[in-house]
């Protein structure tokens, strides 16, 4: 199928960000829609180059991690090792002709932390300037079946 | 009185890195000053050349008097709580309880601080009862700590039997061969013979190894009658029937397929590789009578033997017990439904018969009314975790207390529940397996559960000083030293 | 030669279960946080030395991002305390903790899921781990039988455990003529060879594949499938014989629509005795139920109709397991008055009660039971067991994060029968710790259980008091 499809972001964010329990996290997914998919993961630095390397491949335009502010990390240095790893997968992804800024990461400011709500609304504002992700307009079959 | 004690020996975890409740950051700034190594009193950081924080698990926390992260001149430490402690334990066994009863193994002390140790977050039963002390006792008047004793005499009844005194108010409980390692079953009984007391061997038989302290065994004749030959009754002093558990009343022993593994099967004469059900109930007792034959036979075989039935708590648990008695019992020993367990179905660990709390004062009064509680002996067990669970319960009503999970947590168990599967324990307590028996070292086992015995002791003994009591016998049934957070009248 | 007729036992009631794996990953309660920079490249890894393999064939699962590395790690935390840079952690995960509610409780989403994956009795080692006691059917527990007991040996054993009963009242005497014939018609009765009830959830992300795949459950497990009377057409008509049609009395009633039906819902409101009628002038032997809310004093409007021709009551509570008209009182105890009150009035035995509301483990139906129920209805049991994580997008037109609605009906199918398959050996379990070989036994038998009010205030309403100059510890 080419037909145009729905500009989707993935949007990770650290469970410790305010107001991100799972009833906002709906509200959020009604309010956007189908154009966001929220994931939640215990501190920012479980993320992998993997996961962002997985969502664009697979439905994401976009894919994004919100991590808690310097010095708030519960593991100390998450944050920081989040920070790295988007750096790294930058670096992946624009090796393979894709634009780096396809992924990103949001550092809650230290002083007035910001909820997810406008975080979300902050991430969704700017990835609407990006053009529609080539990977996903490939025609391919899915490397492995769902389960 | 009181024989000679074991001494503490320190004896760390057998991992590279204890879990504590808290962990300290160090940055880049630091300057290897070594203030941080200076005042704090628990050794958390060292220097070996560089300063390093070695000993995370020792920090008592935000509460600390000396704190290390504020002393820092370079501002190079800070202090979070540990995000892997929250996901350890349960509600019973708490991740304050597991790191306080390793603390206990360790040091043969209770926490210094930021942990609480007395009770779990079950929010019932012993989690609800306090223990009441006056607020200021009188120093002067005090007996010393040795002069407080703990021991208590085993058979009241009779003197044709062993007359047996325990130094300690409680004994280990029976884990079998096959749900747990030699190691384990070895370390448990050289503690309890170093500390006086005796270990029972569960119903998977009785192990040669166990032969050297025969004297500290007690054998188990379960319904699957594992092992069960005269030659083992005859070894002990102590024989105990085991007519239900209380983690899964009404359901015989479940040892599943993985863990019978050819030196289990051979000690159970069983077959390799095929689960093993215990049935219930013994399929040659229907009756009282037919209890007191098994007691007879038993009595034929060693005449001397102290003879304990083990069995759970249900509504009649009254009835149970005054049976066993005029069955001539010396020792009734009460398996709360909450007990520990290798394996059993969790609808049944947490519906079928009554919390150990309930049980004990309905059977310590039905003795009283039936005249005979001073000829026998009630033992609880079922759910104690700390000492203050042991006082609890024996001001409830129980003589004494059989010790079950606590010794495997002193081991380093950390309450995964996955006793039963594959191969059985990943960190060496609860399994047979070859490989991850070796995970621990004997003399490392006997050391850790004397040290949390020891603990275990001095707390008993702060606790009866400041009730104003000399010795445990004491406090047994003595319920106004309780009172119960939700019917309390201030 | 004497011919002798070979007369074959009747078959032992068995539910055969399977493994029928997850189309999704299930949430575990705790993840694994494991670090690589700065990593030493140890020769002997920790990793490497995992007794479940956690780390070795990693996938994630990218629909939901899920890790296999925590749906297999077994929390020994060997790794977290070998690893000599530390870099391995754990944490609790806020996918499950965000599982379902308060009633619905992320252990209980997840045991379900387990259950109907393998169709086996939650088993684990080390002893219970939950609360004292808590609100509900948490606060009773069931007694189990010391010496003195017949044979059982749970699942295990020799010794047949009934678990059937029968839907229907049963007269108080029969009536014989002189030739030896009954006087009147024999009852009217349906049998099932376990007191369980499924029914379709009020919400859900539902197809006629996942209507169809409960539907071939109910027949596989010889029980029924609630559900609306307007949904039933196509496909499902080959199950009437298992299906209970919820009678609305807003849709109307066509003339063959009941036909191969053995028992109907009628809801006990408005025009009851109307759709009684027309149902009995078109179908004579069917059986109705008739659906009241469990409310406070419902054991009175109970007493009051069981002398005109009702049978069969459904006493429904809130899907929290409450009574509907007072969020503090449990279902337990509507049901107990209602058993209470027809037993003292003599005639327990002329109406079946089934109740339903919130019952979400196995030990909920027996608990029912033992409180004076029949048998029990259950909705979203079935539900979860199709992997669904309460979470109520399908509420608010958002998508179903398992994609209920494309389940095949037979893997619906499979799944509930490993989940009743599982209660039902858990209430095997149950009533051969009591020494009870037939449910119908078990029905009131509150003298076998115990209750935590009593029990608590009798054990320790009267202990020591604080008094001036103590503290506690």
């Amino acid at each position: 199928m080419t037909e145009e499809k729905k500009q989707t972001l993935a949007l990770f964010y650290c469970q410790q960000t305010p107001e991100s329990s799972e009833q906002e996290r709906q509200c959020l997914e009604e309010k956007y829609e189908r154009s966001i998919r929220l994931f939640p993961i215990p501190c920012g630095g479980r993320i992998e180059p993997l996961h962002f390397l997985r969502a664009l491949e697979e439905f994401a335009n976009a894919a994004y991690v919100i991590v808690c502010p310097e010095g708030e990390c519960r593991y100390f240095e998450g944050n920081l090792r989040a920070k790295k790893r988007v750096q790294k997968t930058r670096e992946i992804i624009e090796s393979i002709g894709l634009e780096g800024n396809r992924i990103g990461i949001l550092i809650n400011p230290r002083e007035n932390p910001k909820s997810l709500a406008r975080l979300v609304d902050e991430i969704v504002c700017n990835a609407s300037q990006l053009e529609p992700s080539r990977v996903l307009n490939l025609h391919h079959s899915p490397a492995r079946p769902f389960h | 009185m009181n024989k000679e004690l074991p001494e503490v020996v320190i004896t760390p975890s057998r991992f590279r890195n204890p879990i504590g409740k808290y962990r300290l950051h160090r940055t880049n700034e630091c300057t290897g000053c070594g203030q941080c190594v200076e005042i704090c009193p628990y050794g958390v950081h060292v220097k070996i050349g560089r300063v390093l924080t070695k000993n995370h698990y020792r920090c008592i926390g935000p509460e600390c008097p000396n704190a290390c992260f504020e002393a820092c001149p370079a501002g190079a430490l800070s202090l979070k709580r540990n995000p892997t402690f929250d996901t350890m334990g349960d509600l019973r066994w708490t991740p304050d309880l597991l790191v306080s009863t390793w603390c206990m193994a360790e040091t043969g002390d209770v926490p210094q601080g930021g942990l609480e140790y007395r009770i779990g977050d079950s929010n019932g039963g012993f989690d609800r009862l306090r223990l009441v002390f006056p607020r200021f006792h009188r120093t002067n008047s005090s007996p010393l700590n040795e002069e407080v004793d703990l021991g208590i005499e085993l058979n009241r009844r009779d003197n044709s039997s062993h007359r047996i005194r325990i130094e300690v108010p409680f004994y280990g409980a029976g884990m079998s061969y096959g749900s747990v390692s030699i190691t384990t079953m070895l370390s448990r009984v050289r503690a309890a013979t170093a500390l006086s007391t005796f270990s029972c061997t569960g119903e998977g038989g009785y192990p040669d190894q166990l032969k050297p302290y025969d004297d500290h065994v007690i054998t188990q004749v379960a319904t699957g009658l594992f092992g069960v030959r005269e030659e083992t009754i005859k070894r002990v002093r102590i024989v105990e029937f085991k007519y239900a558990q209380g983690a899964k009343p009404g359901l015989g022993g479940h040892l599943l397929g993985d863990k019978v593994t050819p030196a289990v099967a051979r000690m159970r004469e069983a077959v390799v590789g095929y689960p093993l059900f215990s049935p219930f109930p013994f399929h040659s007792v229907y009756s009282v009578e037919d209890h007191k034959k098994h007691v007879d036979w038993i009595k034929a075989i060693n005449p001397n033997a102290l003879i304990s039935v083990k069995v759970s708590t249900p509504t009649d648990v009254d009835m149970v017990a005054i049976g066993s008695y005029y069955a001539g019992a010396h020792i009734i020993h009460l398996d709360g439904s909450y007990g520990g367990t290798g394996a059993a179905p969790d609808i049944a660990k947490k519906n079928i018969a009554m919390p150990i709390e309930y049980a004990i004062p309905i059977v310590h009064k039905f003795l009283m009314e039936e005249g005979v509680r001073d000829k026998i002996t009630v033992i609880a067990s079922g759910g104690i975790r700390t000492p203050h669970d042991v006082a609890k319960i024996i001001a409830l009503g129980a003589d004494g207390v059989c010790t079950g999970t606590a010794e495997l947590v002193a081991l380093e168990c950390i309450r995964c529940h996955n006793c039963e599967s594959g191969r059985g324990c990943a960190r060496g307590i609860a399994t047979t397996d070859s490989e991850l028996m070796k995970l621990i070292d004997i003399d490392w086992g006997t050391q850790r559960i004397i040290n949390l015995f020891i603990a275990w002791r001095k707390e008993l003994i702060r606790i009866l000083k400041r009730l104003g009591m000399k010795s445990i016998r004491e406090l047994v049934g003595k319920t106004d030293c309780l009172v119960h957070l939700d019917y309390m009248n201030k | 030669m004497i011919k002798t007729e070979r007369v074959f036992m009747p078959a032992k009631y068995m539910i055969h279960t399977q493994i029928v794996p997850n189309r999704f990953r299930p949430f575990t309660k705790s993840g694994i946080i494991a670090w690589w920079e700065g990593c030493l490249g140890c020769r002997v890894c920790v990793k490497r030395q995992c007794v479940y393999g956690v780390y070795r064939n990693r996938d994630l699962d990218v629909r939901q991002m899920i890790d296999s590395m925590d749906n297999q790690c077994m929390n020994c935390l060997r790794c977290v305390q070998g690893c000599p840079r530390e870099l391995i952690h754990k944490s609790i995960n806020p996918e499950y903790e965000a599982l379902g509610d308060s009633h619905w409780t992320p252990d209980i989403i997840a045991q379900l899921w387990n259950q109907a994956e393998t169709g086996k009795i939650p088993v684990s080692g080390a002893g219970y781990s939950g609360p004292f006691s808590g609100p509900g059917f948490d606060s009773m527990w069931t007694d189990m039988s010391e010496i003195v007991r017949p044979t059982r040996d749970g699942i295990h054993g020799r010794e047949y455990i009934s678990t059937g009963i029968d839907l229907g009242g049963t007269p108080k005497h029969l009536a014989f003529t002189d030739s030896g014939d009954l006087e009147s018609e024999p009852p009217s009765l349906v049998d099932m060879p376990l007191p369980i009830i499924l029914r379709v959830p009020p919400f859900g992300s539902l197809s006629d594949n996942t209507i169809k795949g409960w539907a071939m459950g109910a027949r596989e497990l010889g029980t029924f499938l609630a559900l609306p009377n307007e949904i039933i057409k196509g496909e499902l008509l080959a199950f009437k014989k298992n299906l209970i049609p919820i009678i609305s009395p807003c849709h109307p009633l066509l003339h063959d629509a009941l036909e191969g039906v053995r028992l109907v819902e009628v809801p006990w409101g408005e025009k009851w005795k109307e759709i009684t009628q027309k149902i009995k002038e078109a179908h004579p032997s069917v059986l109705i139920s008739y659906r009241t809310p469990l409310v406070r004093g419902v054991e009175e409007k109970v007493l009051s109709i069981v002398n005109s021709g009702v049978s069969i009551i459904y006493l429904e509570g809130t899907s929290s397991g409450r009574v509907t008209d007072d969020n503090s009182i449990f279902i337990k105890d509507g049901i107990r008055q209602t058993h209470l009150a027809l037993v003292d009035n003599g005639m327990r035995d002329e109406i079946t009660i089934l109740a339903g509301g919130g019952l979400a483990m196995a030990e909920h139906a027996a608990k029912s039971i033992i409180c004076g129920a029949d048998g029990v209805f259950i909705d979203f049991p079935i539900l979860i067991a199709l992997e669904c994580r309460m979470c109520r997008r399908c509420t608010k037109g958002l998508p179903c994060p398992v994609e209920i609605d494309r389940a095949e009906a037979s893997w619906v199918a499979s799944r509930v029968t490993n989940l009743i398959g599982a209660w039902h050996n858990q209430l095997l379990e149950v009533m051969s710790a009591m020494g009870i070989r037939d449910v119908r036994r078990l029905r009131g038998e509150t003298g076998r259980a115990m209750f935590y009010e009593d029990l608590d205030r009798s054990t320790f309403g009267s202990l020591g008091t604080l008094r001036e100059g103590y503290e506690l510890e």
